[in-house]
């Protein structure tokens, strides 16, 4: 629009309005208005015209700028004896445009509504300390800003009027209205319902109150505590539901993750990883911002095809804009070996057992008139069988082989960004010694998150992360392993020759060893060297698209890339070596993978109506690929397998996987009062029969927020009150490749004499198809006071389709076929209690969670039990994890013997129990091969869950976390060896516990059997006799952290921490800790089962942000 | 959105992965080639140390040419002790291996027609070879003599193709050795090609007959296969410096060896081969050569099978042994748990390499003592004297220590002496113990330590059920028609 000719002569003057505003509104405030009173009315016109009106019938003339008055609306006014003043205001309602009269002139500009405010002032906890990242915002308009690193804030009022909000995640938000200070500090309370907390979801980020799922979060501070370098070591006792268990003493060991009971035989029970929103991938603890657990069908649904098992979601750290910040994070400490109530015996101890063996076994060989004992008192055949030179020697094999283990861990880390850039780089390091001699792990990794804003459409994301670990691994195994030569070398064997310092061989000719293993690590240490290097690198790609405001489109893509290098020298004098001369082994495997996840993003709200959707695609494909080489006859000295003299062997071999998806899901809510969400999944699996690749997988959720309704919105004392419930099915496909495939396989051991030979692998299956689980789950969610939350869920997981190695007799020519067959059942209840019980200068908090979970065997193929190992046995309408084997019937008061439970037919045939439970009597024997093999017990805790306590007082805080799992069992199979009643006179025994008693007459009612050398009636064979309840509770982690006061500009946060991991186990358990794989909860003598119970640790560490 | 995803879906299939290690059941039986990867594939199952192993330790383990100085946690205890368990791990894992390994040869012989190339039948003779060698095994581990009613004692379960539709029973012992006969017959007749003795040959499979045979107290056919292979030429005892280290030789390259399992050097298997319990230097060195054994080898004191045995002598200070007329070996003898440690090296040193061995399982010596034997049931005294003689000569030995009808050094029965060479010169190859029993003879155990709550069984006598394994529990488990043995 061009400006009227008449008004030209001001064109000047409009050009330097914008300096002169200020000057002009302060002048326009203090101006006095004419008089003069006009009456007259316009509709819907311009101003223009207004402004003609004005000018026609008044004196005025009007100076504006063209282009204000375009944007301007249409103005209605009927005005009667108004001065000129307040009609202008009338008109100029709305317009956005201010006038300033002077003399006639009327000169008409655009207005800011109001002079802006500028308030400073900062955020703190109640601890004073300062809260960076919260949000600033004006209450009711777009304007806000986050507070520093030192909590400050500067923000900038509209109008100089107003209320602030404060909030970050965590704590409670807080109002304050603008007054005439122009500093405004707050105080915000930590909350225990957080409950519009974002977590992320599936493909997708959803708020608390928004899920109709359950799912669990523990963030980044919750994550703290235990130091490990394991995420389920650390999520222990953190989250209903979620079972961890087999913690080891042994540095870089995994634990055992399931999530609300097993409900797969033969195809793995461990969760999804989902890392940064790609499945699979990897990262450091420290790098880790939050994990979310997701639970049920709704949760998972959208990860379908391999959800299954629960999914377990983290998220790594990522950078804000503004100041770079760096953050150091150190932790020293050092570690004790722990053996519960295990105690070996000494050399005198053992002495006095086995003499007392000698003596029981030589009275009965008196009693039998055998000629060679007859003959000889007992003192001079005991000093022929245990010459007390034999006490000469008193080696502490438990002290020798372990030791004051020492961790160390730093984590180093640089994050920030500008508007449109933001990154987060970090290098982290990890060593722990163990305290069994010889185990150690060390690591190393990285890990840089970079977010750059192409365009207000675009948005780049790329990470980078990549971690190297180094662990030793032992050569020896089975009983001839450190851990089990920690248990079983005699006393009376000394690790050195006489000279205290040549480590002694036991295999040298002439030896006069006596311990069983006959090894000794002393010796061993020195001709072997073996180490297993895995490295592990992976890099994403994402690139998000904003189509319009209601549609989105991301593609993310992960190249994965892990190597595993193992590597084994055994010199000459090696016992595995000797007649090779040497040997080296190298291993390399190396996995690629490739995994690309496109997805739709869809939202809209109509009215209360919020819809919103994805849409998606994936991809996975994985190659796995090994080589090893073996040569022998290795220069002493050498460890190049090219130095070797001849080779021994070559392996090799690649598998490939793939996967592929699409899948879309639904979310509903109506007024934010409704949720409802479905989505749908189906996907192929390279692992099943060309028949049944594909599975299709779907989810149904719905939630009520109850609090939201106007019955009980006015309840103050009522936060949230939330009713969901889902159903659903996920799938699982992990087993093996190329199962479904009749076969003949060629491999190292099927050849002969040098000529590549094959062997049968398999039956074909073309129908194996996926496991598939359905899920119902009803949950309620209620918080009140803003200091209690309770959340509670019932949940039934129903697995069915079970993919499992069917055991086949021998003579079909196979061990076993995969086959879909058979259905577990896992149903329980998650309680979660959080509360403040005190708030103020002392804080404290308590968290509480269970899990009851039942499992039961609902189908089998045909109703036939499936051997489970030689101790288990799986069975309709049984716990899936279920003992089996000879009952122990405790000692025959008489003659001091076993006893067996044995049922019988009516014509007196043994029965066992899984061909029968209707014996005709049930009686006891003394023959081990006389007693029938029954049900014993399930493995399964009854119920399990954590304990935590937070403590807060000025700048300290405490924290107690228990774990504690109720009810389960275990065959402490070590005791087999360890507490034989005689059976193995070359292995060190156990210290019996306080309880035990052991038969010496007749009469005696005793829980162990006669003592005698090479044992009594085969009383030391696999029964019930060694299975033991193994509930615990467990004094898990004492934190206690001192936060410095902000003194120093440059030093943003300082905090110390002193803590102890594994402070205590209360335990009836004889067998070191408790904590044991549930799903194989067997602990015998080999190395790599025989207890090397989680150490006892004491560190200290510093976080320091600058 | 379902026709989209349904149509991305069709394009997108590329899951189809094929193992790159694996051939499929088609394409197996096409090619001569592949088949003969399958025959290797059935040889190892022989070399697997759960066969191997656990077949020697449950036939010579019970004999009386050993002595175990101490208990163990390993179930050779109880194939050695004759306290057999329900679950014992030496039982069950050789039961699977050999059921596999029948499977794995009847693939095989079920892919070859009669009218095939003469390769493809030399083939089809090896599985035939094979799959009765293992029924055999089974056969001596699991069931008792046959001339303990062998129409009505149960023998194994006969396994003659792949299929199995419905869980099958244990057959009679005369069924199965009369299925294990057919198969030699009919393996002798397919097999034309010349192989070393890593294979099976006419030769190996007329040998095992005469074994057969002779269990089977069939003893006219069990002389007239011993004599066909003693004729054929293809065979020699090796003369008796050779003789002393027969067993450090390459089966291949030994020239009385018929049959024998291949272990390569790089297959050894260390302290876990046959070997380790036998000798301390690469093994554990827990079993020793028993004191009657002892007493019998060591009357001549030129027997060339002395050489089979080696002490562990005790030595002085400067490394001399220590003169002890009271020792067997003319030495003081170190002890373990008060026996002397009398090694036995017919399970290491072949090659020069400690531990590796590539045990024999059937010999040419074995068929002149079966032919002996049946010389000697036969009333035909002085032949088998004559063959008894031809063993001992080789052995070193001359003039008196032969046999005559006159001269039968204090024996009461030619039987007698011919059962005693047997003994002497198959030591712990997996016999003796089987002779006793087939024989109605018991094995006098007498010598054995008393051991812990059994105390020591003096004499096992062939009627006692415990001279036989009993059927791993678990097998019974997945197949209710398995009869136990009684317990």
């Amino acid at each position: 629009m061009k400006m009227k000719s008449r008004y030209h002569y001001l064109k000047q003057t409009i050009r330097v309005y914008a300096a002169l505003q200020l000057i002009i509104l302060s002048v326009l405030v203090t101006s006095a208005y004419p008089q003069n009173k006009f009456t007259f009315s316009v509709k819907d016109e311009t101003l223009e015209k207004l402004f003609l009106i004005i000018q026609n019938r008044t004196d005025y003339q009007f100076i504006y700028n063209n282009e204000d008055l375009a944007k301007a609306p249409l103005v209605t006014i009927d005005a009667k004896d108004l001065g000129i003043e307040k009609i202008l205001q009338m008109g100029f309602e709305h317009t956005g445009l201010g006038f300033q009269i002077r003399d006639n002139t009327i000169v008409v500009s655009r207005l800011r509504q109001s002079q802006p405010r500028e308030i400073t002032g900062r955020v703190t906890d109640n601890r004073g300390m300062p809260l960076a990242g919260a949000t600033v915002a004006v209450k009711g308009t777009a304007v806000a800003t986050t507070s520093n690193d030192e909590g400050n804030y500067r923000i900038s009022v509209p109008g100089g009027q107003g209320t602030l909000v404060f909030t970050i995640i965590g704590y409670g938000t807080l109002e304050r209205p603008v007054t005439a200070s122009a500093t405004i500090n707050v105080t915000l309370q930590e909350s225990v319902s957080d409950l519009d907390e974002v977590v992320v979801v599936g493909y997708s980020s959803k708020s608390l109150s928004e899920l109709s799922s359950s799912v669990a979060v523990v963030d980044s501070e919750k994550l703290k505590g235990v130091t490990s370098q394991n995420l389920g070591s650390m999520l222990q006792g953190k989250v209903p539901g979620l079972v961890i268990s087999n913690s080891s003493g042994r540095p870089g060991q995994a634990t055992n993750v399931v999530v609300r009971g097993v409900g797969s035989i033969g195809a793995g029970y461990q969760p999804l990883y989902v890392v940064d929103g790609i499945i699979g991938g990897s990262a450091d603890p420290l790098d880790i911002e939050s994990v979310t657990v997701l639970k049920d069908a709704a949760a998972t649904g959208l990860y379908g095809s391999r959800a299954a098992n629960g999914v377990i979601i983290i998220t790594t750290k990522s950078g804000k804009s503004g100041k770079t910040k760096v953050s150091y994070s150190g932790t020293l400490g050092f570690a004790e070996h722990q053996d519960g109530n295990l105690r070996m015996m000494d050399g005198n101890q053992l002495h006095a057992h086995q003499s007392n063996a000698f003596e029981n076994f030589y009275n009965a060989r008196v009693a039998a008139e055998d000629p060679n004992f007859t003959g000889i008192s007992f003192q001079d055949y005991l000093e022929s069988v245990l010459p007390s030179s034999r006490m000469h020697t008193n080696t502490n094999w438990q002290d020798m082989l372990t030791r004051r283990g020492a961790l160390n861990r730093h984590q180093l880390a640089l994050s920030g960004g500008s508007e449109k850039t933001r990154f987060y780089v970090s290098g982290n390091l990890y060593n722990e010694t163990g305290t069994l001699i010889n185990t150690s792990f060390k690591s190393a990794g990285f890990r840089a998150n970079l977010e750059h804003d192409i365009s207000d459409r675009f948005t780049l994301l790329l990470r980078v992360n990549g971690t190297n670990e180094r662990l030793p691994n032992e050569v020896l195994t089975g009983q001839e392993g450190v851990n089990a030569q920690y248990f079983i070398n005699m006393p009376w064997d000394s690790p050195y020759e006489s000279d205290g310092v040549t480590p002694y061989n036991p295999m040298k000719p002439g030896s006069e060893w006596l311990g069983n293993a006959k090894s000794n690590y002393f010796y061993d240490r020195d001709h072997y060297s073996d180490f297993t290097r895995n490295l592990n690198l992976n890099g994403d790609v994402k690139l998000t698209a904003k189509l319009t405001d209601w549609m989105s489109f991301s593609t993310s893509n992960r190249w994965g890339f892990s190597g595993v290098d193992w590597t084994q020298l055994l010199d000459q004098y090696h016992v595995l070596a000797v007649a090779e001369k040497g040997r080296i082994t190298q291993e390399y495997t190396y996995e690629n993978s490739f995994i690309t996840s496109n997805l739709l993003n869809l939202s809209h709200h109509i009215g209360k109506h919020n819809l919103s959707g994805i849409l998606g695609q994936e991809y996975n494909y994985i190659k796995n690929r090994f080589t090893q080489s073996v040569g022998m006859d290795v220069p002493l000295g050498l460890s190049a397998i090219g130095a070797a003299g001849s080779p021994k062997s070559v392996d090799g071999n690649t598998v490939e996987t793939g996967f592929s998806s699409f899948f879309g899901q639904v979310d509903y809510n109506y007024a934010r009062k409704y949720y409802f969400v479905g989505s749908l999944r189906t996907d192929g699996s390279s692992r099943f029969g060309a028949n049944n690749r594909w599975g299709t997988f779907y989810s149904l959720g719905a939630s009520w927020m109850l609090s939201e309704e106007s019955f009980l919105a006015d309840k103050a004392w009522l936060d949230l009150l939330k009713l969901r419930m889902s159903y659903g099915t996920t799938g699982n496909a992990n087993i093996a490749n190329y199962l479904s495939l009749g076969t003949f396989v060629f491999s190292d051991v099927s050849g002969y004499n040098g000529n590549s030979g094959a062997r049968p692998a398999r039956i074909a299956n073309p129908d194996l198809t996926w496991e598939i689980a359905q899920t119902a789950n009803v949950g309620l969610e209620l918080a009140m006071f803003g200091r209690f939350k309770v959340e509670l869920d019932a949940y039934n997981k129903s697995s069915k389709d079970l993919l499992q190695n069917v055991p086949l007799a021998a003579t079909t020519g196979f061990s076993g076929q995969q086959r879909n067959v058979g259905a577990v059942r896992n149903r329980g209840i998650d309680v979660n209690l959080t509360s403040t019980n005190l708030t103020g200068a002392f804080r404290w908090e308590t968290a509480f969670n269970i899990n009851i979970n039942q499992s039961k065997v609902m189908y089998l193929n045909d109703g036939e039990d499936i051997a489970s190992g030689n101790n288990m046995r799986i069975r309709e309408g049984l716990p899936l994890r279920y003992f089996y084997m000879k009952e122990w019937a405790g000692v025959d008061r008489e003659t001091g013997k076993p006893l067996w439970v044995r049922w019988e037919d009516e014509n007196g045939n043994i029965l066992h129990g899984a061909n029968s439970d209707n014996p005709a009597q049930v009686t006891t024997t003394s023959v081990y091969n006389e007693a029938s093999n029954l049900f014993i017990h399930s493995a399964y805790p009854d119920f399990t869950g954590g304990l935590r306590n937070d403590f807060q007082y000025r700048n300290f805080a405490l924290s107690v976390l228990c774990t504690y799992a109720s009810g389960q069992h275990v065959f402490f199979g070590q005791r087999m060896q360890i507490d034989s009643d005689g059976a193995h006179p070359s292995h060190n025994q156990m210290v019996p516990d306080d309880d035990w008693v052991r038969w010496e007459k007749p009469g005696d009612k005793a829980t162990h059997p006669q003592l005698i050398n090479g044992g009594n009636n085969q009383s030391n064979n696999v029964s019930s006799r060694y299975i033991e309840d193994a509930s615990y509770f467990r004094v898990q982690n004492i934190g206690l952290t001192y936060t410095v006061p902000h003194r120093f500009n440059w030093l943003s946060r300082l905090s110390l921490q002193a803590s102890m991991d594994n402070v205590a186990v209360f335990t009836g358990f004889s067998g070191g800790d408790p904590d044991v794989n549930m799903e194989s909860p067997v602990i015998n003598q080999g190395a790599n089962s025989a207890r090397y119970s989680p150490t006892r640790k004491l560190l200290i560490g510093l976080n320091a942000e600058f | 959105m379902i026709i989209t995803l349904s149509v991305f879906a069709n394009g997108c299939d590329d899951l189809d992965y094929k193992p790159i290690n694996q051939i499929d059941n088609e394409t197996i039986g096409g090619s001569a080639e592949l088949l003969s990867n399958l025959t290797m594939g059935t040889y190892s199952r022989l070399r697997e140390r759960e066969y191997m192993r656990n077949r020697h330790v449950s036939q010579e383990y019970p004999s009386d040419d050993i002595v175990l100085c101490k208990t163990t946690g390993d179930h050779l205890l109880y194939s050695y002790n004759y306290q057999h368990l329900v679950n014992s791990g030496i039982s069950l894992n050789f039961w699977r291996q050999a059921y596999y390994g029948i499977y794995s040869a009847n693939t095989v012989i079920e892919k070859i027609p009669d009218d095939a190339s003469e390769s493809l039948l030399q083939l089809k003779g090896e599985n035939l070879f094979l799959r009765a060698l293992m029924h055999f095994d089974l056969l001596r581990m699991f069931s008792r003599p046959f001339n303990q009613s062998p129409e009505t004692n149960l023998g194994v379960v006969i396994k003659s193709t792949t299929e199995e539709p419905t869980p099958p029973s244990r057959s009679t012992v005369k069924e199965t050795y009369d299925f294990i006969v057919g198969d030699l017959l009919r393996a002798a007749e397919l097999m034309h090609v010349d192989k070393s003795a890593i294979f099976a040959s006419k030769e190996a499979a007329w040998a095992l007959l005469a074994r057969v045979y002779l269990y089977m107290e069939n003893y006219t056919e069990a002389e007239i296969y011993a004599d066909k292979v003693i004729e054929s030429g293809k065979y020699e005892l090796l003369p008796t410096d050779q003789y002393r280290v027969y067993f450090t030789f390459l089966p291949e390259n030994n020239r009385e060896t018929i049959f024998a399992i291949k272990l390569r050097e790089v297959e050894n298997m260390g302290k876990t081969s046959i070997g380790s319990m036998y000798h301390g230097v690469g093994g554990w060195g827990e079993i020793f050569a028993s004191k009657p054994f002892r007493d019998l080898i060591y009357k001549n004191e030129n027997d060339a099978r002395i050489h089979f045995i080696d002490p562990e002598y005790t030595l002085d200070g400067n490394g001399n042994r220590i003169p002890d007329p009271n020792e067997h070996a003319g030495y003081k003898v170190n002890i373990r748990d008060n026996q002397p440690k009398y090694f036995i090296n017919k399970y290491t040193n072949e090659g020069g390499v400690q531990m590796l061995s590539s045990p024999v399982v059937i010999r040419l010596a074995e068929l002149y003592l079966i032919k002996a034997e049946v010389c000697a049931k036969g009333g035909r005294g002085e032949e088998a004297l004559q063959l008894v003689n031809i063993i001992r000569e080789r052995a070193g030995l001359t003039g008196s220590q032969l046999f005559t009808m006159d001269h039968l050094q204090g024996y009461a029965t030619v039987l007698d002496i011919v059962l005693d060479e047997r003994r002497l010169e198959l030591a712990w190859e997996g016999h003796r113990a089987f002779d006793c029993f087939r024989n109605g003879r018991g094995v006098d155990r007498s010598y054995v330590p008393a051991f812990a709550w059994a105390g020591p069984k003096r004499i096992i006598l062939p009627e006692e059920n415990s001279i036989v394994h009993l059927i791993p529990e678990e097998e019974i488990t997945l197949n209710p028609n398995l009869i136990q043995n009684p317990l």
